[in-house]
């Protein structure tokens, strides 16, 4: 991969990674409960299991213990949030519709697009002091957020099919 | 003991399970109306009415708050500073939460 491209794909997955935290802290509160949470919308196919068990030790953490109602009420807030349901379901749809490799930077730019209006919708809906609460749990859940990143570009490179060389024919014939 | 809003609440309360069960024969102790009012019984103990419509709800944990408002059909809009604001589509009606006081404030 060229410099550019490889400083391009870090830059994704970077801004990925630090959407998916904010995905799973307004999860958490379902999560821990063991109870299935907006995140399903996003990965039908990883399921409630896993995406429970790259986050399972978060319960363990003080700042999760010092929070539990406010994350509890977050994760109330935002159950069955049709806004962010379409939106879920949307990178869904994009990251898993077979796109040939030469339109593959379009479906990132969309994939990126749909992230950046989750982030903000999240954002908006969060007061400030649960913004610092998302401050102080945010590295507790760098890994699952990684995790979810990887399984999102794990879908990307999976349904990114490669265009067929065209047949040479032999005009000898 | 002074007669507070909630003393007349469960009056009435009693007041109507006793007309339900002579008018339902069916309802009998501890089965369906009789849970709903003993439900019921216990959110007044928790809640306080004080002036201007405004519900004193601090005995309750915030998330239960929370799921009790969107049970009755209370969606989440947006927070305003500390307070957290609801709507109801069918009747128009908005409801502020206060995350610090645990006040609910009902604005129609």
């Amino acid at each position: 991969m060229n410099p550019v491209k490889k400083q391009i794909s870090e830059g994704i997955a970077t801004d990925l990674t630090s959407t998916m935290k904010m995905v799973y802290f307004i999860d958490l509160g379902n999560f821990l409960d063991k109870k299935v949470g907006m995140m399903i919308y996003m990965f039908p196919n990883v399921g409630g299991r896993k995406l429970y068990r790259w986050v399972r030790n978060v319960g363990e953490s003080d700042a999760y213990s010092r929070n539990v109602d406010a994350l509890k009420s977050i994760s109330s807030r935002f159950m069955d949030d049709e806004t962010l349901a379409k939106l879920y379901k949307t990178v869904n749809t994009l990251k898993d519709q077979e796109t040939p490799s030469e339109e593959n930077d379009q479906r990132v730019k969309d994939i990126m697009l749909v992230f950046r209006k989750i982030s903000k919708y999240i954002k908006d809906q969060l007061t400030q002091e649960e913004k610092t609460i998302f401050g102080e749990i945010q590295n507790i859940i760098g890994t699952a957020a990684s995790n979810a990143s990887k399984s999102i570009e794990g879908s990307i490179g999976a349904s990114t099919t490669q265009s067929e060389p065209e047949e040479e024919t032999d005009e000898t014939e | 003991m002074k007669r507070t809003e909630y003393h007349r609440l469960i009056e009435e309360t009693n007041s109507l399970m006793e007309k339900m069960r002579e008018e339902f024969s069916i309802v009998r102790e501890g089965e369906g109306i009789d849970n709903l009012f003993n439900q019921l019984k216990d959110v007044l103990q928790k809640i306080t009415m004080l002036p201007n419509n405004v519900i004193n709800a601090n005995k309750y944990q915030e998330h239960e708050i929370v799921d009790g408002l969107k049970e009755i059909g209370y969606s989440y809009k947006k927070p305003i500073g500390t307070k957290l604001h609801f709507f109801d589509k069918k009747t128009s009606i908005s409801v502020y939460l206060d995350q610090r006081t645990k006040h609910i404030t009902l604005q129609p």
